[in-house]
């Protein structure tokens, strides 16, 4: 008896815990479904700049000259492509230089470093997922004379390459110190953060440059090299951008063309940028002043797309662009919007600033432009989505709310990204919590009374009836359905007292008494045994 | 010989199932991988041309999806087909009472039952995914040799079904209304589902479908000594 | 003292909200052939599948052969012979199969064994079968209803049960098959000491084996007593008034009473013959006389619902 006891409660606590999980998915994907169809209902504006002569600067397009000048560019035709979109140059003290359509620009402006992975390692990983269509892999063909002759795998465990001949027999390995025979001398690479690959004059095989949390290495598959960009021992690298670092097509360049060298951009997390030249070889470390550093960002990918910081090198000199935006947010993502509205709430200066590097590391400012960027009108908050998943959100957990309170930073890194399902998790979290709001908690205070009126008469204990209203509470829409799911039991009308009582127990949870007997009649023929 | 009485009956029950699904299995998983073979080498990798940027995805490869995907797709068929056989049908004829009412405990009933389906698992698609994986690695069309992670993935596919048949016979045993937790068991086999496709390591591959094979197993067995028939 | 094999306390049954059993008090002794009857949907398929532990009682309990009905062990079962409503038996199997899967769960008896020993009787079951007409390699698909249950009898007699509970076993079955069956019982009933409870809608079967009738009548059992006890007690009377016929009908035992210009049928249990001639008398009854009745009708008297007085007659258009 007691071994069936043991085994019905935690029968009946796995069985809760997996009602009340399978139904926040299913209130979860409620609220998308509703999120999506306010989308699709009403799709968000994307916030519109006034035209007015305010924001002439603000919005225009800051564009350096080799020489330093600083220009303008306004786009006139929002409709079309970009190519054939038409604008307007003018210069600082607003005098028109030019107008026409973008691909006839009369002047070479500076053209900057861009980040350099195409495909993260994150990915990679969600190939070898253990699927339906089973662990997937990254190959690299090599050919010749368009017909496969080797083929390069990539273990995702060992970090290292694994070489096979297209007709059966094995390579070798490529590894951090490039090309060995067997798979103990091959060094791994490092995790790999992510990788670009591109083809040259002739493409029958690839190079990739392959980042890792300590290098960037220079691999290829069809002379089986692997050349070792940057390294660092110390400190990880944060970020890769790149710019004319691949061989493109030649193509006769005219006098006003400027002559872009490879170049290759790494920061470090001790915020020293390792840029990489070729044309000629070139490596410089710069330390960049205080007032240059870039601003605090929690997660990786933000950095590669939201720094200040530009660089490109050509073959007259090494240019950094600076903008100052004087936008500095709050270490914790919690603080992030409440900052954001501060920020677009009032004017903010700014500023663009062209620098050169010096042979000795130093910079040297070559031009700045100053100007103000007026209040933002326009805000997230009028976006119908969000809207609609803010009120959607009031029958969320209360309980997101403590998860997101207790570690909301970590939370919202995870959503980007964390592990597996982690990341998921952490997104519905970060998405959908109520943000402590009272509407929420009212919810939730109904939910409990009802839960309490339900739960009155059916009640077999204290103490699970308290459990449950709390879950209810903790759980809002979804606690309230799981109690239903699990507790919706019959009631009768207790023949002694007259009110609702369960079935679950003996007697009445109202009056104490058990059920009654049956009325016998004068004409029932019960005799003793 | 109780035990086995039972089982030899379960395994009868089971045996069109089984031979249904292994039979499909082995067809067009064979006949996959030879269709497969006899294309030309290089032909599932892409060419690129001159100057041009490569994007990742152009070099992602799964060798041997299709038929893994069959796999996939017969486990959870046999699974859930032998789930309604094992815990619905015994509903609809009304054999309940004939079969509980035997001088053997009712968890050696449910035990029966479980390795019977067990054993058609392993034999109907374990057994020929072993078979057809051997076939795979040695066909021309594939350069490489397939990973052991590969294979052992194809056994937690088969792990799968097994969840989706354990989640079927929960279904099934469960009395309760369909808006309240009677498709709990298949909801949560789709869940661990849905984890394992997150997961791409071999250990919290099996931590998944054992800690879903486990807890499915325990409220089944929990609900077959409780029920009412 | 008298060792019960069945006894019930209190034993009751929720559907839902719905009263199916309403504190069953059975006890059963040994040896004794009790017949389970009642109404469509009076309780009695629950108040078997609650004895056997098939349903979880709402409140109450149930003991069979000294052992709860809810934790009945392996040792127990094996004492109990069951024949379910409709003989649902696996499909798929031939009666060889389906016997070999039965006898597992048995000892087989040794060639020394006398009749009514417990074990499985081979002899006995492939006896019946053979007196029953059928073969060995049919499939239980592709059996009747009667043979279906004929090989259902033989499956649950061949083990010599202790106790016998049949669930409506002449469900569908013709008069011949029928007769066949009740003959099978009479065989288990002449071994010493078997108990037998079943429920039938037949009355005649239950006349001609039973010597205990439990009438159960929307989950209350109103009668439980000996079946001779039960065709005495339950009378009809018939008074011929020289008029009309009283408005109040005070006499003791009344169930139910019919009408018409000037008869008065009345329904009378446990009525003494002597309180029926006082009331004639005081009533101004001109004559009276007692109407035979098979159990068939006394039944149906005797579960008619209240207010029912006039037959269901055709009205012409």
């Amino acid at each position: 008896m007691a071994k069936n006891n043991c085994l019905e409660y935690i029968a009946r606590l796995s069985r809760a815990v997996i009602t009340l999980v399978l139904l926040m998915f299913v209130v979860l994907f409620v609220q998308i479904i509703v999120v999506h169809l306010a989308w699709i209902y009403k799709k968000p504006s994307l916030p519109v700049l006034p035209d007015s002569p305010e924001w002439r600067i603000p919005k225009a397009e800051k564009l350096f000259l080799p020489d330093g000048m600083v220009h303008f560019v306004n786009k006139v035709d929002t409709q079309s492509n970009d190519n054939y979109a038409k604008e307007e140059i003018t210069d600082v003290n607003g005098l028109v230089l030019w107008h026409g359509i973008h691909k006839d620009r009369p002047s070479r402006y500076l053209d900057w470093a861009s980040p350099a992975p195409n495909f993260y390692g994150q990915q990679m990983q969600s190939v070898s997922q253990l699927g339906p269509d089973l662990p997937g892999f990254m190959e690299v063909p090599v050919r010749v004379s368009e017909e496969l002759k080797e083929v390069w795998r990539y273990d995702l465990e060992a970090q290292v390459f694994a070489g096979y001949e297209a007709r059966g027999g094995f390579i070798g390995y490529l590894g951090a110190d490039g090309f060995v025979a067997s798979k103990a001398q091959a060094k791994p690479f490092g995790e790999c953060i992510g990788f670009t690959s591109w083809t040259d004059e002739d493409p029958s095989s690839i190079v990739m440059l392959w980042q890792t949390t300590h290098r960037i290495c220079q691999i290829d598959f069809r002379t089986r090299s692997v050349e070792k960009l940057f390294e660092s021992a110390q400190y990880d690298i944060k970020s890769v951008k790149w710019h004319h670092w691949r061989p493109t097509y030649p193509r006769d360049k005219d006098s006003s063309d400027i002559r872009y060298r490879p170049f290759i951009d790494c920061q470090t997390t001790d915020k020293k940028h390792h840029l990489i030249m070729r044309e000629p070889n070139q490596a410089i470390t710069l330390e960049l002043p205080e007032q240059l550093q870039e601003p605090n960002q929690i997660w990786r990918w933000h950095w590669q797309y939201n720094t200040n910081l530009d660089f490109t090198a050509t073959d007259k000199a090494i240019f950094v662009q600076y903008i100052e935006k004087k936008y500095n947010p709050p270490a914790s993502q919690k603080l992030m919007k409440q900052y954001q509205q501060e920020y677009d709430s009032k004017p903010q200066p700014r500023s663009i600033q062209l620098y050169k590097v010096l042979d000795d590391g130093r910079l040297e400012l070559v031009n700045r432009f100053d100007w103000t960027r007026p209040v933002v009108q326009t805000s997230r908050a009028l976006n119908p989505e969000y809207i609609f998943q803010k009120w959607i959100s009031k029958v969320s957990p209360p309980v997101f709310d403590l998860l997101w309170a207790l570690g909301g930073d970590m939370l919202y890194k995870f959503g980007i990204e964390g592990p597996g399902m982690m990341q998921n998790y952490a997104k519905i979290i970060t998405q959908f919590h109520p943000y402590n709001s009272f509407l929420n908690y009212v919810l939730s205070a109904i939910m409990m009374a009802f839960a309490l009126w339900h739960g009155w008469a059916r009640r077999t204990s204290w103490a699970r009836l308290i459990l449950w209203l709390i879950i209810v509470g903790a759980f809002n829409l979804a606690g309230l359905l799981t109690y239903l799911a699990l507790n919706h039991t019959p009631v009768i009308k207790c023949p002694a007292c007259g009110k609702k009582r369960g079935l679950e127990m003996d007697n009445c949870s109202q009056c104490g008494r058990p059920l009654a007997l049956p009325q016998r009649k004068p004409t029932d023929l019960i005799m003793a045994n | 010989m109780r035990f086995f009485t039972l089982l030899k009956k379960e395994l009868r029950e089971c045996l069109p199932w089984m031979a249904t699904a292994a039979a499909i299995l082995l067809l067009i998983g064979s006949l996959n991988l030879i269709d497969s073979k006899q294309r030309q080498i290089g032909d599932q990798y892409r060419t690129f041309e001159r100057y041009s940027e490569v994007g990742g995805y152009y070099l992602l490869t799964h060798p041997i999806s299709d038929f893994s995907i069959l796999v996939f797709m017969s486990a959870v068929g046999l699974g859930l087909a032998l789930g309604v056989r094992q815990f619905w049908v015994d509903d609809f004829m009304g054999t309940w009472g004939f079969i509980v009412h035997r001088s053997t405990h009712r968890t050696t009933i449910f035990a029966a039952k479980i390795c019977a389906a067990l054993i058609s698992m392993i034999v109907a698609i374990g057994l020929l995914w072993c078979y057809l994986f051997w076939l795979a690695n040695s066909s021309a069309y594939f350069v490489f040799p397939l990973p052991e992670k590969s294979f052992i993935g194809g056994w937690l596919i088969c792990g799968m079904g097994l969840l989706f048949y354990l989640g079927a016979g929960l279904v099934g045993l469960s009395k309760t209304k369909w808006y309240t937790t009677k498709l709990m068991g298949l909801g949560f086999a789709l869940w661990m589902f849905i984890t394992l496709s997150q997961q791409w390591t071999l250990w919290w591959g099996f931590g998944t479908v054992l800690i879903g094979a486990v807890v499915l197993l325990f409220l089944m067995w929990e609900t077959f000594l409780n029920r009412e028939f | 003292m008298t060792e019960f094999v069945l006894e019930t306390q209190g034993l009751t049954k929720f559907y839902g909200d719905k009263l199916a059993v309403d504190h069953i008090d059975l006890k059963i002794p040994r040896g004794c052939i009790c017949g389970f009857v009642g109404r469509n949907g009076s309780g009695k398929t629950t108040a078997i599948k609650l004895l056997l532990g098939f349903l979880k009682p709402t409140a109450g309990s149930s003991r069979l052969l000294g052992c709860d009905s809810q934790d009945l062990t392996p040792a127990i079962r094996q004492r109990i012979g069951y024949v379910a409503e409709g003989h649902r038996l696996i499909r798929w199997m031939t009666i060889a199969e389906i016997a070999k899967f039965q006898s597992a769960f048995f000892h087989e008896q040794p060639a020394s064994a006398k009749q009514g020993d417990a074990g499985w009787d081979s002899k006995f079951f492939w006896d019946m079968i053979d007196y029953f007409g059928l073969s060995k390699k049919q499939k239980i698909k592709h059996l009747s209803n009667g043979q279906r249950a004929q090989v259902s009898l033989a499956l649950t007699l061949a083990p010599n049960p202790e106790l016998l509970i049949m669930d409506d076993p002449t469900l569908g079955l013709d008069a011949a098959i029928r007769r066949q069956f009740l003959e099978g019982i009479i065989e288990l009933i002449m071994r010493q000491g078997r108990t037998i409870l079943f429920s039938s809608h037949i009355l005649g079967d239950i006349e001609r084996v039973a010597d205990k009738i439990v009438v159960i009548d929307k989950g209350v059992i109103r009668a439980d007593c000996s079946l001779e006890q039960f065709r005495t007690e339950v009378k009809k009377v018939r008074f011929v008034f020289n008029q009309s016929p009283p408005q109040t009908i005070d006499i003791e035992g009344l169930l139910g009473s019919r009408r018409s210009d000037k008869e008065l049928e009345v329904i009378l249990v446990g009525t003494a013959d002597e309180k029926i001639a006082e009331w004639a008398k005081s009533s101004g009854a001109a004559d009276y006389q007692t109407i035979n009745m098979n159990l068939e009708d006394q039944f149906i008297e005797y579960t008619a619902p209240a207010g029912r007085n006039k037959p269901f007659t055709w009205e012409a258009k």
